[in-house]
C-alpha cells in the first residue's frame, strides 16, 4: 500500500520534468519566430511519444509492479465479467482439468507420500524369509520362525533393536459388555512399540511385570476399539476384559494413526502366542528392526544372510529353500496402489493438457475479436512487455477462478467415489483438501495460467498495428492463427485417444476377469462369521489326538444341528459352513504337504495347500461340483479324511487315482498327520479371480468359522432370522461380518474395479473436452471464412461442397490426432503392466474400436460447424466485411 | 550540417548522457541540448529515449536526481554524476576506444587483388 503512495508521487514528479522539457522546447521555438500553438506541436512531435516515453520511464522502477499488477487484476476481472458466455466456457474447461488433477493428486500425497507414522522410520526395516522356490502364488515373502528370531535377536550386531509381530491373527470372543463381539488379536515381541516410537494414549506397553507369575494377561487395545467398545474412556486401562472366557488386563490403549496390523483389534505379547516359541517351523513372525546409524540396508542384508546360513547348518531339515531379505519398512498399501495411482496421475495431466489447449483456442479467438483494441492501447503507449503481462493476468485469474471450482469439483466428487472405494483403499477416504493438496492446487492454477495464456498473448503483440487498422479482410491475420489451432486439436485428440485406449483395455480386463468361473455359485447365498471360543492353548497341547478327535465331532454336531434349525427357515435351501470363505483377500490357512508314497522333497520345497475346515453339506451349498468319490458324511467326523480339488488330484495322481491316497500336511511336526483321499472337488478361487490356481485340502468337523446359507430368493432379508437361530445355541456367540457371496465378489475385484472405474471417468472426460475443442476449431473456422464461402457458393458451388470441405478439414484433423495418439498409445500402454488381465497391452480390438467411437463423436462435434456453413447466405455472407 | 539523427545504441546513450553530466549538473532538456551543441549538431538524442535512458542510470546509481530551479526560475529535475558514475564513465570511456581502435582496424584491411 505505501508503495501506491510513492507511486503517486513518482507519477507526479514524472510528469513534471517532462512537462518542464516541452516547456523548454517550446520556449526556444517561439523564440526562434514560431507561433505559440504552432511551437508546441512542434515541440510534442520531436519528443516522440510522451506517454511512451513515459511508460518506458515508468518501466525502469520494478517497483512499480505491485501497482501494475493491482491494476491489471482489476482490468482482467472487468474484462471477464464483460464477456460471460466465454468466461463460463473457460471456467468451467479448467475446472475440469484443475479439479482431476487436484483430485488424485489428494490421493497420491496421502497414500503414497505419507511418511509411516514411526520415529526416524528411514532406518526401519523388514526382515522376512524367502522361498528361494516358488512353488506358492500370492506371497513370495513370509516372517521368521519364532526360533529364529529369538536366536538371531541377541547376537545381531548391525541393528540397534529387533522386534516381531505375528501375522497369524487369532481370534478372541469379547464378552461380558453387551453383545458379544468377535475381536481379531495379533502378538507383539515386549520391544515392538518402543522400537517403532509408538506414543500411548492412555497406559503403557507391556513390561516386565506383565510377565511375571500369577500377573493377570495383559492386552493393549487398538484405537478403533477403544472408540467403539469403550467408549474412549481413558479410565479403561486398568480393566480386566473376557475374551474366550478368561480375564485379560488392559495395559495401554495405541494412537489413532497406528495401522500396523490392519485387522487387529487387540494387541497381546508373544508369551501368550498359542504356539511353540522354540518352533523353527512355522513362519509367523513378521520382523521390524532399526539399522544402527551409518549401517546401510545392504549391510544388514549380509549379515542376516550369515546368521541365515548358520541357522542352515544347524537346522538342515527345516532351513533347506529358505532365503532372507532385509528391505526399507514401507506402507504396505503403498506398494499395490502405486501403479493404478501413477496411471491415473499421468491421465489426469493429460486432460488438463487437453483442457489448456481448448483454453488457449478460446483465447486466441478473442484476441483476435479483440485486435483493434490491443492496437489502439499499444499505440497510446503501453508497451509490448506491459500488454503481455496483463494478457497473462487475466488467463492467470481465469485459472485460478477455474480452480476453485475446481476444488468444488474435486470435494464433491471425495464424496460420492468415497461410498464406491474398495475398504482396502482405506487410506483414499483420508485423502482431503488440505495441506499440500492446496499448494499444489495453487501451483496448477498458476501454471495452467501461464501455459493456457503465453501463447496467445505473444502473438497478439506480434501482429503489424498499422494493417489493423487499415479496412483489411480478416482472413489473412487469422491464416497464423489457424495452424495453430489445427495442431492443437490434433494434440488434443491424440492425448485424449491414449486415456481412452488405456480405459478400453481396463474395461476389456475387468470384463475378463468377471468370466472367470469362481468354482461356485455366488447368487443368493448369505454368509456370516460365528466363532467358538478358542480353548486355551495350555489346555489344547494337553490333549491326546482320540480326544482331540471327540472334541471336534462334538462341535461338528452341535454345528450341524444349528445348520438344521437355520435349514428349516422359510426361503432357505441349503446351510452348511467353512473355516475360510473363498475370494480371501490374504492368506489365512495352508500348510506345507508330502504324499505317501511319492519322493519326500525337502522342507522348503514341499508343495502347500489351503486348508479348509467345511460343514456336511458344504459343497452341496455351495455348488462346487463333486469330480470323483463321495464327499463328507457324518461317519467321517471321527476320522481323518479328507477331500481334495481337481487340480492337486492331477498334479499329484495324472492317472485318476487319487482316491484312498494318503497325504501329510504335519510332515513338519514330529507327529504326523495322515489323512485318506475320499473325494476331489471341482477348484475354487480361494483368493481373487486373478490368482493362480491352488492346491485344496477339505477337513470335516469341528465348528467351522463361517455359515453359508444359500437361499431361492433375497438372502439379505434372513440375516436377523439366521443370527436368532445361532443364539438359540448359544447366545454368547458373537455374529458378525454378514454379507452375501455377490457383496464378496465385488470386494475382491474392487481393487481392479475402482481404478477403472476412475480411469474410464477421466477418459471421458479427456474425449468431451477434445471434442470441445474440435467444435470450437471448427466453429471458429467456419465463421472466420463466411465470406470465402459466400463467394463459393456464388460461384455455384453446392451446399454438398461446402458441407465436404468443412468436414473435409474436420476429418483431416480427427485423423492426423487419431495416427499420433495411436503412437502414443503403443507406446504406453505397456505401462500399466499388472492391471491387465488376459489382455494384451496392445489389444487390437481395443486399438481399433477406440478409434472408431472417437471418429464417429468428433463427427457429431463437426456436424454443427458443418450445418452453420452450409446454411450460409452468399448474399448476406458477401455484403458482410 | 545536416544533423544526422542517427540511432543511438542504449550504451552509447548512457556513455554520452555520463560524459555530459560530468561536465556538471544539469537537467534533462539541458543535457539534450548540450549533447547537440558539443557534437556539432552530428548528433540529436531522440528525446524520447533520452528520459528512460536518465531513470535508468539514476535506478543503478551512476547518476543521482536533485529537484532545484532553473536558468528561468522554473522547478525542474537536476541530475549529477556520482563517484560510481565516475568509475563507470571511466570503463565505458577505454570500452568505446577499444571498440574504435578495432573497427578501425578491420575498415583499414586491404581488399584482395586491389
Amino acid at each position: 500500500m505505501r508503495d501506491l503512495f510513492h507511486v503517486k508521487q513518482s507519477e507526479r514528479e514524472l510528469d513534471a520534468e517532462l512537462r518542464f522539457h516541452v516547456e523548454q522546447q517550446t520556449e526556444a521555438k517561439i523564440r526562434a519566430g514560431m507561433a505559440p500553438e504552432e511551437a508546441r506541436r512542434a515541440a510534442l512531435r520531436e519528443f516522440g511519444g510522451l506517454q511512451l516515453a513515459k511508460e518506458e520511464c515508468r518501466d525502469e522502477y520494478p517497483s512499480q509492479f505491485l501497482a501494475q499488477f493491482w491494476s491489471d487484476l482489476c482490468f482482467g476481472l472487468r474484462m471477464l465479467a464483460k464477456n460471460r458466455g466465454f468466461t463460463a466456457v473457460a471456467v468451467l474447461t479448467l475446472a475440469l482439468g484443475i479439479g482431476a488433477t487436484t483430485a488424485i493428486f489428494s490421493v497420491v500425497s496421502s497414500v503414497l507420500l505419507r511418511p509411516l507414522p514411526y520415529a526416524n522410520a528411514a532406518n526401519l526395516v523388514l526382515i522376512q524369509n524367502t522361498y528361494s522356490s516358488a512353488t506358492v502364488a500370492n506371497f513370495p515373502k513370509v516372517g521368521l520362525s519364532p526360533g529364529d528370531f529369538f536366536d538371531w535377536r541377541g547376537r545381531v550386531r548391525e541393528l540397534s533393536d529387533v522386534a516381531a509381530y505375528s501375522t497369524v491373527s487369532a481370534g478372541f470372543n469379547l464378552t461380558g459388555m453387551g453383545d458379544p463381539q468377535r475381536v481379531n488379536a495379533a502378538y507383539a515381541s515386549s520391544n515392538l512399540f518402543s522400537l517403532l516410537g509408538v506414543r500411548f494414549i492412555a497406559g503403557r506397553n507391556f513390561g516386565p511385570e506383565d510377565e511375571q507369575a500369577g500377573a493377570a494377561r495383559a492386552i493393549i487395545l487398538s484405537h478403533r476399539l477403544w472408540q467403539s467398545r469403550f467408549g474412549g474412556d481413558p479410565g479403561s486401562v486398568g480393566r480386566i476384559v473376557d475374551l474366550d472366557g478368561a480375564g485379560y488386563l488392559i495395559t495401554g490403549v495405541l494412537p489413532a494413526d497406528f495401522s500396523l496390523v490392519r485387522g487387529a483389534d487387540i494387541w497381546m505379547g508373544v508369551s501368550q502366542f498359542q504356539d511353540n516359541l522354540t518352533s523353527r517351523v512355522h513362519h509367523d513372525f513378521t520382523t521390524v528392526a532399526r539399522l544402527k546409524p551409518g549401517v546401510t540396508v545392504a549391510q544388514a542384508q549380509q549379515e542376516m544372510e550369515a546368521l541365515n546360513q548358520q541357522a542352515l547348518r544347524d537346522f538342515p531339515d527345516t532351513h533347506k529353500n529358505f532365503g532372507v531379505a532385509v528391505e526399507q519398512l514401507q506402507d504396505p498399501s503403498a506398494k499395490s496402489m502405486r501403479t493404478p495411482l501413477m496411471v491415473l496421475m499421468g491421465v489426469v495431466s493429460f486432460v488438463l493438457l487437453i483442457a489448456c489447449a481448448n483454453i488457449v483456442n478460446l483465447l486466441l479467438a478473442r484476441n483476435a475479436a479483440r485486435r483493434r483494441e490491443t492496437a489502439l492501447r499499444a499505440a497510446l503507449g503501453a508497451s509490448r512487455s506491459r500488454l503481455v503481462r496483463q494478457q497473462l493476468t487475466e488467463s492467470i485469474l481465469l485459472a485460478f477462478i477455474g480452480g476453485i471450482f475446481g476444488l468444488a469439483l474435486a470435494w464433491a466428487g471425495f464424496q460420492i467415489l468415497g461410498q464406491l472405494a474398495p475398504p482396502e483403499l482405506a487410506s483414499v477416504k483420508e485423502a482431503g483438501i488440505h495441506g499440500w493438496v492446496l499448494a499444489f492446487a495453487f501451483a496448477v492454477c498458476f501454471l495452467s495460467g501461464i501455459i493456457s495464456g503465453a501463447v496467445p498473448a505473444f502473438r497478439s503483440v506480434k501482429t503489424d498495428l498499422n494493417s489493423i487498422f487499415k479496412k483489411e479482410s480478416k482472413s489473412s491475420a487469422s491464416g497464423n492463427s489457424q495452424r495453430l489451432q489445427g495442431v492443437l486439436v490434433v494434440s488434443q485428440i491424440a492425448l485424449a485417444l491414449i486415456p481412452l485406449i488405456s480405459a478400453g483395455l481396463l474395461m476389456r480386463s475387468f470384463r475378463r476377469l468377471m468370466n472367470v468361473d469362481p468354482g461356485f455359485r455366488t447368487g443368493h447365498v448369505l454368509t456370516m462369521e460365528a466363532t467358538q471360543p478358542n480353548l486355551p492353548f495350555a489346555v489344547t497341547s494337553k490333549m491326546s489326538a482320540a480326544q482331540f478327535l471327540e472334541l471336534s465331532r462334538h462341535q461338528a454336531s452341535e454345528f450341524e444341528q444349528t445348520a438344521a434349525r437355520i435349514q428349516c427357515l422359510p426361503g432357505v435351501v441349503r446351510v452348511s459352513g467353512v473355516s475360510v470363505l473363498p475370494l480371501a483377500s490374504e492368506l489365512r490357512s495352508a500348510s506345507r504337504f508330502v504324499i505317501e508314497g511319492q519322493p519326500l522333497p525337502d522342507a522348503g520345497a514341499r508343495p502347500v495347500a489351503q486348508t479348509r475346515s467345511v460343514g456336511l453339506s458344504y459343497f452341496a451349498a455351495m455348488q462346487i461340483p463333486l469330480i470323483q468319490g463321495r464327499v463328507f458324511e457324518q461317519t467321517d467326523w471321527t476320522q481323518t479324511n479328507a477331500v481334495i480339488n481337481e487340480s492337486m488330484a492331477r498334479r499329484f495322481w495324472p492317472k485318476g487315482d487319487a482316491l484312498g491316497k494318503r497325504v501329510n500336511v504335519c510332515s513338519l511336526d514330529p507327529q504326523p498327520c495322515w489323512s485318506s483321499i475320499i473325494g476331489v472337488v471341482g477348484d475354487v478361487s480361494q483368493f481373487n479371480l486373478d490368482a493362480a490356481p491352488t492346491f485344496d485340502i477339505y477337513y470335516s468337523g469341528g465348528w467351522p468359522r463361517y455359515f453359508v446359507i444359500r437361499t431361492d430368493s433375497d438372502p439379505a432379508a434372513l440375516a436377523s432370522a439366521a443370527t436368532a437361530e445361532i443364539h438359540k445355541s448359544d447366545s454368547m456367540l458373537p455374529v458378525a461380518q454378514i454379507e452375501t457371496l455377490d457383496e464378496l465378489l465385488a470386494a475382491s475385484v474392487a481393487p481392479r474395479h475402482f481404478p477403472m472405474l476412475l480411469l474410464t471417468i477421466f477418459a471421458v472426460m479427456a474425449l468431451l473436452l477434445a471434442c470441445v475443442g474440435v467444435y470450437g476449431v471448427m466453429n471458429y473456422a467456419v465463421s472466420q471464412r463466411t465470406r470465402e464461402i459466400g463467394v463459393r457458393m456464388a460461384l455455384g458451388a453446392r451446399q454438398r461442397d461446402v458441407l465436404r470441405m468443412v468436414l473435409g478439414r474436420g476429418a483431416r484433423l480427427t485423423l492426423a490426432g487419431i495416427a499420433l495418439g495411436l503412437a502414443g498409445a503403443f507406446a504406453v500402454t505397456r505401462l500399466l503392466g499388472s492391471l491387465l488381465y488376459q489382455v494384451r497391452p496392445t489389444d487390437p480390438v481395443t486399438f481399433l474400436g477406440v478409434p472408431i467411437l472417437f471418429v464417429l463423436v468428433a463427427l457429431v462435434a463437426c456436424w454443427i460447424p458443418a450445418r452453420r456453413a452450409m446454411r450460409v447466405d452468399p448474399m448476406a455472407a458477401l455484403r458482410t466485411d | 550540417m545536416n544533423p544526422i539523427k542517427t540511432d543511438l545504441l542504449q550504451g552509447t546513450l548512457d556513455l554520452l548522457i555520463l560524459k555530459t553530466v560530468a561536465l556538471g549538473p544539469q537537467h534533462g532538456y539541458g543535457i539534450s541540448l548540450r549533447i547537440q551543441q558539443i557534437s556539432r549538431e552530428a548528433l540529436q538524442v531522440r528525446q524520447g529515449s533520452l528520459y528512460p535512458a536518465l531513470h535508468r542510470l539514476e535506478r543503478r546509481g551512476w547518476i543521482a536526481a536533485e529537484w532545484g530551479d532553473s536558468e528561468n526560475n522554473r522547478r525542474a529535475k537536476f541530475y549529477k554524476i556520482t563517484r560510481a558514475g565516475r568509475r563507470q564513465l571511466e570503463v565505458e570511456e577505454t570500452n568505446w576506444e577499444r571498440l574504435a581502435i578495432a573497427i578501425g582496424q578491420v575498415l583499414s584491411t586491404v581488399e584482395p587483388g586491389a
